[in-house]
């Protein structure tokens, strides 16, 4: 075990679920960008959008944030920060983005302005 | 988003092994090494209460950062989990793409059967209500025809040319005495019978027991051929193996058995004076010398499959242990396994005293064991190996062995058995090959011997390990299969420490060797085998 390290998975069943944790929390949300499709992204199937409809309803069964809620919109916590769809809808317009809609007065007509949005 | 989630500590085992602190987490069967000062915070913690998420790092302040990270990276590997309180999360594994924990059902010898707990919209049987406890629902009781066959252990006669002093199948109470040698027509229909109901298993295993099988060299060839005809017709492959007291490994018999690639297990326990003690003729005659050179035709035949040697410690032979141990592997035996005898005659078993013998001399070859395997050099201490297999791979038990889900035993006359052991028990005859399955006395069964069911097991630590032990031992000392082996909880729970220990040892200093010693027992190092 390297110093500092607090745990350190030993048997198989360990590694496996190790493994598994580090994938979904080893990205440092501070470098996580926001995007759209555009022809320098790969255009993965953006699994876990709300484009797509998710099979079931299950609940996530996760120890993370939002535990409890449906698997759909867990995913949504945990998979817009890749290459892939923003989660919902509309913009965020409360907290990064107020002035969205400036560029979209009526979102049927306007919504190609929305272009995508990166977040420095 | 709802109200504060609430955590909890999962039930685990501290242990320590060469400096190092290591974390067992019972339900899931991980194993993680922890830095102390993990340790020191988690053991603040009542596994039964339910905390805040701010609780587990009261004094942080200043400091929220990486604790949070500490937070995510335990709730992570489930050594925090949602408390039930919540009631939000199902305490169940985490599904697919979450870090699956393959709950396997162990089968005896090769029959590992990997199908499990039935999948999704799988027939329930039987309604499982949680025991009052800490116990926890493992899952739905497996239906007949939801666990393939894979092992079927032929009793093809039940006659021997020895008269073991503590062998359970002459003692006067045996109804299975007397019936004689199978004859073709069962042998061919337990063939199908394994066949039929396989699934999609592509191995099974056929094992062929007695009484001493080698009475009866003949009917084993006659299977071997049938099988291979009606296999080779499904597409499956069969392995064979014999468990024999090596009296008769005539070298006609032994260049059959390599012939056929014929597994050998050889009751032996140990040199002259310890195996005379209780392996003798029907008229007291010592079978020692017969033995051994059955055994020296055996492993000295070029192209015989490694060959095991399994001895039965009764009274006097438990102090001898690892004389036994180098005298068997001394003779080519690549695996010594040791087992206390079965009986109820207390003249016969070892007393409290001797028990603790037997333990410290396992402890002794544990620690050689350990050495050994620092060095990446072998011991063939089949105990061990199976234990710390065991706790590399995170198997959980739901049931303590194969018997009754994907093993069974055949008599002579074509009845089922749960094993091989328990063949003319009333109460484990779960059907013939003619007629199949009795479904109800089987269901019932497995609803009774599963490890949920065991009240005193639910709150045991090792309760996924061990899952309450050997039915034989049960009927025979506790009168009913399906209670658990409380004789032997005591010991069972130090021979784990010595297992624990002697895992953190290798996994700390030569972790290589613990996926050798997977891999020797058919599985795949984690990762999977190199392409």
């Amino acid at each position: 075990m390297k110093k500092k390290e607090m745990i350190k998975a030993s048997n198989k069943p360990a590694k496996e679920l190790e493994d598994r944790a580090e994938e979904r929390t080893g990205e440092n949300p501070d470098d996580q960008e926001v995007f759209g499709m555009s022809d320098d992204v790969m255009t993965a199937m953006p699994v876990g959008c709300t484009t797509i409809f998710d099979t079931g309803w299950e609940t996530n069964p996760r120890p993370e944030t939002p535990i409890g809620n449906c698997l759909s919109s867990a995913r949504d916590f945990t998979s817009c920060s890749g290459p892939c769809w923003w989660p919902a809808q509309t913009p965020d317009g409360v907290t990064n983005f107020p002035d969205f809609q400036n560029q979209c007065q009526a979102i049927e007509r306007d919504w190609r302005n929305l272009n995508f949005v990166i977040k420095r | 988003m709802s109200k504060q989630q609430k955590f909890r500590v999962a039930d685990s085992r501290f242990f320590e092994a060469a400096g190092s602190q290591f974390i067992f987490l019972v339900d899931d069967g991980t194993i993680f090494e922890i830095a102390p000062a993990l340790g020191v915070l988690l053991g603040k913690f009542d596994p039964s209460q339910e905390y805040e998420r701010s609780d587990f790092f009261l004094g942080k302040k200043g400091k929220e950062e990486p604790a949070d990270d500490l937070f995510r990276d335990l709730a992570g590997r489930r050594v925090l989990l949602p408390a039930q309180g919540g009631g939000q999360v199902e305490e169940k594994l985490p599904s697919e793409g979450t870090g699956q924990v393959v709950e396997r059902l162990p089968a005896e010898g090769s029959g590992q059967v990997e199908a499990l707990h039935p999948a999704e919209g799988a027939k329930q049987v039987g309604e499982k209500l949680p025991v009052e406890g800490s116990c926890r629902v493992a899952g739905k009781i497996p239906g007949v025809d939801e666990v393939p066959l894979s092992t079927l252990v032929l009793q093809i006669t039940d006659r021997c040319n020895l008269g073991c002093r503590y062998c359970y199948h002459h003692t006067e109470s045996d109804p299975g005495a007397g019936m004689g040698a199978m004859d073709l027509s069962v042998a061919e229909r337990s063939v199908d019978f394994l066949l039929d109901r396989s699934g999609s298993l592509e191995k099974v295993l056929i094992v062929f027991f007695g009484g001493e099988p080698l009475i009866n060299l003949p009917l084993i060839a006659h299977v071997v051929d049938y099988t291979e005809k009606e296999a080779r017709g499904m597409g499956k492959k069969v392995e064979y193996s014999l468990t024999t007291n090596g009296t008769l490994l005539s070298s006609d018999a032994v260049t059959f058995l390599t012939k056929h690639r014929i597994g050998v297990t050889v009751s032996m326990d140990g040199f002259a004076e310890a195996h005379d003690r209780y392996r003798v003729f029907p008229g007291g005659a010592p079978s020692y010398a017969k033995t051994l050179s059955g055994v020296n035709n055996l492993l000295k035949h070029p192209g015989a499959r490694p060959s095991v040697a399994r001895v039965t410690l009764a009274k006097e032979t438990a102090g001898d242990v690892p004389g036994i141990l180098d005298h068997l592997l001394s003779l080519g035996f690549v695996e010594v396994g040791f087992a206390p005898v079965t009986t109820g005659e207390t003249a016969l078993r070892l007393d409290t005293g001797q028990m603790d013998l037997l333990l410290e001399q396992f402890r002794e070859l544990a620690e050689r064991f350990v050495d050994h395997g620092m060095n990446d050099r072998f011991l063939g201490f089949t105990n061990l190996i199976d234990l710390l297999v065991s706790l590399n791979e995170g198997e959980k038990k739901s049931y303590p062995c194969g018997a009754g889900l994907g093993l069974f035993s055949v008599d002579p006359t074509g009845k089922l058995f749960l094993c091989q052991r328990l063949i003319g028990e009333e109460d484990a005859h779960m059907g013939d090959v003619f007629n199949g399955f009795m479904e109800e006395r089987l269901i019932s069964f497995r609803s009774s011997a599963c490890i949920d069911e065991k009240e005193t097991c639910c709150k045991c630590r090792l309760r996924n390990i061990c899952a309450g032990g050997c039915y034989h031992e049960a009927k025979t000392r506790q009168g009913r299969i399906t209670l658990h082996n409380s004789h032997y909880c005591n010991w069972l729970k130090k021979w784990v420490e010595i297992g624990f220990n002697a895992y953190g040892t290798l996994a700390t200093g030569n972790p290589g060797f613990l996926e050798k010693l997977s891999m020797s027992r058919g599985h795949a190092p984690y990762g999977g085998f190199p392409v």
